[in-house]
């Protein structure tokens, strides 16, 4: 009886806890994958997830962390799932020119949004793990189940990567990337015409 | 050991920042010229972080635990 009291005592404290989390995981969601619904869904996923799997979360360890974890080996395995990626939505392909000095304090949030994409999913998991959600690098490596020195390195290349992005006098900077969206197209469409989904419609 | 001018030794900083809980974080980038100017790219990070941590969290979210509490009894 006392047993079974203290599980539900377990029980609630866990998803309160998991509650309070949900903003912090919705903002680690949004951030990965860019997409404000894909996140949202990609949340729900997890919490699901970690409800079903609470049995093995020891109480009184890192609920954040562990809750991070599962988020993220969800989105690689939506990820996996999906064979066509969307590099960019809707709203990130406005052509305006990036106006950011990287040395001033002043930064336009939308430019940096989109600087982003440009990141590899590891890099910017790293980044937005150390940078904004107040982890370690430490348990950022345990997060992504990498090691420290990994992390390390994928931060000062995401951080290259970001200056050089956002920097107008840069030769790889946005605003002479913005083709790159196109070609992209162009080539996911001609192997849209090479899938057996189309030949079927065309024959 | 080799010590700095300030008498410390190159080793003291790091350790000095850990007593201060100072490790483990991003630290901002010295310019060419050695000088630390405010990351401008870590604060816009955080900004964006920080600005969907303080939307409301959707009715959806709270129905879906709702349903797995139902689902568990």
């Amino acid at each position: 009886m006392e047993t079974k009291n203290q599980t539900t005592l377990e029980e609630s404290t866990f998803r309160s806890e998991m509650i309070a989390l949900i903003p912090f995981l919705r903002a680690f969601a949004r951030t990965l994958s860019g997409h404000r619904d894909e996140a949202d869904d990609l949340c729900q996923e997890t919490l699901a997830k970690a409800w079903q799997s609470r049995g093995s979360y020891q109480m009184g360890t890192n609920l954040k962390a562990w809750l991070f974890m599962i988020l993220r080996n969800q989105f690689y395995s939506n990820k996996r799932r999906s064979w066509r990626q969307q590099p960019w939505h809707d709203g990130d392909l406005d052509k305006t020119q990036p106006h950011l000095d990287v040395q001033s304090a002043k930064l336009d949030l939308a430019d940096l949004s989109r600087a982003l994409r440009l990141l590899s999913d590891e890099q910017r998991e790293a980044l937005i793990l150390v940078g904004a959600g107040g982890f370690s690098y430490e348990e950022a490596s345990t997060i992504c189940g990498c090691a420290l020195g990994t992390i390390k390195s994928r931060i000062a290349r995401a951080r290259t990567t970001l200056h050089q992005a956002l920097d107008s006098s840069h030769p790889n900077t946005l605003s002479k990337r913005d083709d790159s969206g196109d070609a992209l197209d162009t080539i996911l469409g001609e192997l849209e015409t090479l899938s057996p989904k189309f030949a079927r419609q065309n024959a | 050991m080799k010590k700095c001018r300030d008498g410390k030794s190159p080793t003291d900083a790091p350790k000095e920042a850990k007593q201060k809980g100072q490790t483990g974080t991003m630290q901002p980038f010295p310019n060419s010229d050695g000088h630390v100017q405010k990351d401008v790219i870590a604060t816009g990070l955080k900004k964006i972080f920080d600005d969907v941590v303080e939307e409301a969290i959707p009715p959806e979210f709270l129905a879906l635990l709702e349903q797995i509490d139902r689902k568990s009894d």
